[in-house]
């Protein structure tokens, strides 16, 4: 009998949880709404990291991207990033009007969306891309590993990175608020936005990592930007779609909503403005949303690779 | 004897942004490689060498034609476990040292912990990279990261070694101890197949050569057939003296010969080179 691979088992079984998720999404009384949120989010994560990290060749090229990362530049522009966190938290904290917290927490938050966007981007847009530039996919190809397994093993690497960097920061971020403004003015808001904002970076490096696989680095990097800029835009595209009355124009509005990631499900920053809060569902629920496009995304990846012919850019 | 390599009517056509054909790389070229030779393919730039073994790897794919490695598809996972590729320059991961990138590598293999230890002691000391094996990649020197590049190959003891220009940028030295290792290859039963275009190189260490121009096949055989120049005879003698030499000049004339030259045989630069470094490094040490 032939041997089923890796990828075909994977992208089978990304089909499949789309199909089961329009099938409940059709029929809402067929599973209980929050055990059906678990249980998607759980699937989905297992999908998406654990089991291909059964895989030895993918854990081998997930190392290699996390040690590449640790041993470049990177971490020392991070290094930088914390202590001008640190210090806009103290400064801010003395002259900032009103809810001092608030506001430095917010200023901390948006800081943090773009370091990470501008470490994501940059990191995963190269990733494929810089392979076959660099002409290391040839040895790398010469070996048994298949075009997928790179692609997955690439993407698990790059996420793992920026994950790491981000807890790196958001723990020295929280710190600092903690150690300036005392225990009680601590809002597990701030703990939930920097969760959210570590999945809005998973989601991003999955798309870069996709176009990577066609784009060049430059092309790439304004691509997945503009992405980010339009899925920070949803509700406002909504809007802009309602009031339309040309049906080309609003179909391919609807058609675009559709399409593009919904960032505004990971941003929090707004509600602890408003003193709001979200609940675990709530994240939960997003982060099983993130992981499902992210399968998506990678599956996407690992079909364009496969036929990609690496010498020609 | 068996044949490692089949090639039959390969072609392959490089298309622009619109599908209209732009270069046509490789056209209609039938080649085989048997089982523990040595194949050197030979041609100027842009003949078709480099993309030939692009498309042996699976790189690319070809327009036309096929490609059966040791009776499969280079896309074969199977076929990739035999097979080891030495690019022209050092393609790996500078950010790695010596035992990271073998060990990298030897994970891509499903290589045992193991086996992959003692495996990675033995080519380092192969290779002469013991001493730098916790060096960076990107730190070594152009002959390091191609002996680093020859290591990854050892490592994997593949059947079929495919290597691009395995000598270029060496010294005569290193040049002279990659051409060991391949013959050493050979003695082991292994198959290689390189493209270069140092042809005394090719010369020295293949069994048979193919030459491509254009992308087509010129000229296929063994190399000692292929310089063998039939209708002249080499007569090489020791203890004659000047006399005895006019003698037989004499001797051709009379039996219908005609003799070109008459003069002392000559080393290689190479191998004089050789000599005098490797005698030089004895007495130093």
């Amino acid at each position: 009998m032939k041997k089923i691979k890796f990828p075909a088992i994977y992208i089978v079984i990304v089909i499949s949880m789309l199909f089961i998720t329009c099938i409940l999404q059709s029929k809402p009384g067929l599973m209980p709404e929050l055990y059906w949120t678990y249980f998607k989010a759980a699937a989905l994560f297992a999908l998406v990291f654990l089991v291909p990290l059964f895989n030895r060749k993918i854990r081998a090229i997930a190392q290699s991207v996390l040690k590449e990362e640790i041993r470049k530049k990177t971490l020392y522009v991070i290094l930088f990033f914390m202590v001008l966190l640190v210090g806009i938290i103290h400064i801010f904290g003395k002259i900032a009007p009103g809810n001092q917290h608030i506001f430095v927490s917010e200023l901390g938050l948006s800081g943090m969306t773009m370091f990470g966007l501008l470490f994501g981007i940059f990191m995963a847009s190269t990733a494929i891309y810089k392979e076959m530039e660099k002409k290391t996919v040839y040895v790398m190809l010469s070996y048994p590993v298949s075009r997928q397994e790179i692609v997955m093993g690439k993407f698990i690497g790059n996420v793992i990175s920026v994950t790491l960097f981000s807890c790196i920061l958001s723990v020295v971020f929280i710190l600092s608020l903690l150690l300036r403004f005392g225990f009680e003015k601590f809002e597990l808001m701030l703990l939930y936005s920097c969760i959210g904002l570590m999945i809005e970076f998973m989601l991003i490096v999955a798309i870069a990592i996709t176009t990577s696989t066609l784009l060049s680095t430059i092309s790439n990097f304004i691509f997945v930007f503009i992405i980010f800029v339009l899925g920070h835009m949803t509700e406002q595209i909504t809007h802009i779609t309602g009031r339309l009355e040309a049906d080309p124009i609003k179909s391919a509005g609807n058609m675009l909503l559709k399409i593009i990631p919904d960032f505004s499900r990971f941003e929090f920053k707004d509600m602890l403005n408003l003193g709001q809060t979200v609940d675990v569902n709530t994240l939960i629920s997003s982060f099983g949303y993130a992981l499902l496009y992210s399968a998506v995304m990678v599956s996407m990846g690992m079909l364009i690779f496969r036929k990609r012919e690496v010498d020609r850019l | 004897m068996e044949n490692v390599i089949e090639i039959k009517s390969l072609k392959k056509v490089y298309r622009d942004f619109w599908n209209r054909p732009k270069v046509v790389a490789v056209d209609g070229l039938d080649l085989s490689v048997r089982r523990g030779e040595i194949f050197g393919i030979l041609g100027p730039n842009g003949s078709g060498k480099t993309t030939t073994l692009k498309l042996l790897l699976g790189l690319i794919f070809p327009s036309s034609g096929s490609i059966k490695i040791m009776g499969v598809s280079p896309e074969n996972m199977e076929c990739k476990k035999n097979i080891g590729y030495m690019p022209e320059e050092s393609y790996l991961y500078g950010f790695l040292n010596a035992d990271e990138i073998l060990d990298f590598y030897g994970k891509l293999n499903a290589m045992p912990e193991k086996l992959r230890k003692k495996r990675i002691d033995e080519v380092l000391d192969l290779v002469g990279l013991t001493e730098a094996r916790k060096r960076r990649v990107e730190d070594y020197s152009k002959g390091m990261s191609r002996r680093i590049g020859l290591a990854q190959v050892l490592l994997k003891d593949p059947e079929l070694v495919l290597l691009d220009e395995p000598t270029i940028g060496l010294d005569p030295i290193g040049s002279r101890e990659i051409k060991d290792i391949i013959k050493g290859l050979k003695d082991r039963g292994k198959t290689v197949l390189l493209s270069s275009h140092l042809l005394a190189e090719v010369q020295t260490i293949c069994d048979r050569i193919a030459i491509l121009y254009r992308g087509k096949l010129v000229e296929e055989g063994r190399v000692e057939d292929l310089l063998t120049v039939s209708n002249e005879t080499e007569i090489i003698t020791s203890g004659l003296k000047t006399g005895e030499v006019e003698k037989l000049k004499e001797l051709v004339n009379k039996l219908g010969g005609n003799l070109i030259s008459v003069g002392h045989p000559k080393e290689t630069l190479e191998s004089l080179f050789v000599k005098l470094i490797r005698e030089k490094s004895g007495k130093d040490s």
